[in-house]
């Protein structure tokens, strides 16, 4: 680890914030169980997406679902991240540490990215209006149902390692 | 086979409800470790005493283990606190290893540190202490 990074993660965990949680059961189990709410609304509004590209529920348009279902997800992800940006100040360095965390971070950074492809992709946009999703749109649904299946158990296994 | 619906529901219902708590049984502190009681004394490497359970760092002349203690309020109501031990200090913990023995990690229902003896799990502790 680069010792700007040991330096500044030093400083993330003695801020007044993680001293706060590090010691607060009532605040530490708020934001804990916040974070698996997030977890819950990117993981079911995801997968049911994912599904429906998959060819699932055919007789739901694909239009009907997709803004709905990527909004919840896009707020589970931000609240996600922000929850566990705070749980990470904890204790930073031991989890930056921790296999299972950095698996899950990566898995997160790459289901992120996998959305965002899909974006930009004007096979999704075709799809939208009913035609078939084409290959590149499929790929993308069943990379995102493995990768946040993942970042989930990664995440699990973080407090096995610790 | 004929399975009304009704009698189907009960059975899927209470298989649910059994396997239901034997997860939760299975999941408390001690599911990952032996039952009988383990002793380590080593010297303290790191002490973090907060949220979700405190933990020290001990290094022993089998390694360095982690020695889980409890969440910081339990902890500290042992009158195991920031103050208690130091990196340096030695320390026994009692308590219970993990089952896998390739594992340098246990859970402590007690410890002694600089004359001092923290009982972290009262209702746990080894029958002659």
């Amino acid at each position: 680890m680069p010792s700007w990074l040991g330096d500044w993660l030093q400083a993330l965990g003695a801020s007044p914030l993680a001293a706060f949680l590090r010691d607060s059961t009532v605040g530490y189990a708020t934001l804990n169980g916040l974070h698996i709410l997030a977890i819950g609304l990117v993981i079911g509004s995801i997968a049911s997406l994912d599904l429906r590209v998959l060819g699932l529920f055919r007789s739901v348009p694909l239009a009907a679902l997709a803004q709905p279902l990527s909004r919840v997800a896009g707020v589970g992800v931000l609240l996600a991240i922000a929850t566990g940006f705070m749980l990470f100040s904890v204790r930073p360095l031991a989890y930056a540490g921790n296999p299972a965390f950095v698996t899950k971070i990566s898995l997160v950074a790459l289901g992120v990215v996998n959305a965002l492809i899909l974006r930009g992709n004007r096979q999704w946009r075709f799809a939208l209006t009913g035609e078939p999703p084409h290959f590149s749109v499929r790929l993308a649904a069943l990379l995102s149902l493995v990768i946040w299946t993942g970042a989930v158990l990664a995440g699990r296994w973080i407090g096995f390692l610790q | 086979m004929v399975t009304s619906l009704v009698s189907r529901r009960v059975l899927f219902a209470a298989a649910a409800v059994i396997v239901f708590t034997g997860v939760a049984a299975a999941h408390h502190g001690w599911s990952w470790t032996d039952e009988e009681t383990f002793e380590l004394t080593g010297t303290i490497q790191e002490v973090f005493i907060g949220n979700p359970h405190a933990v020290l760092s001990v290094e022993a002349d089998d390694g360095l283990w982690t020695v889980e203690l409890a969440p910081p309020d339990r902890t500290r109501a042992s009158g195991f606190d920031e103050n208690a031990a130091a990196v340096g200090d030695e320390v026994t913990a009692i308590g219970n290893r993990s089952s896998d023995h390739n594992e340098l990690r246990m859970k402590a229902v007690q410890l002694v540190v600089n004359g001092t003896t923290y009982d972290i799990y009262p209702d746990r502790l080894p029958a002659d202490s």
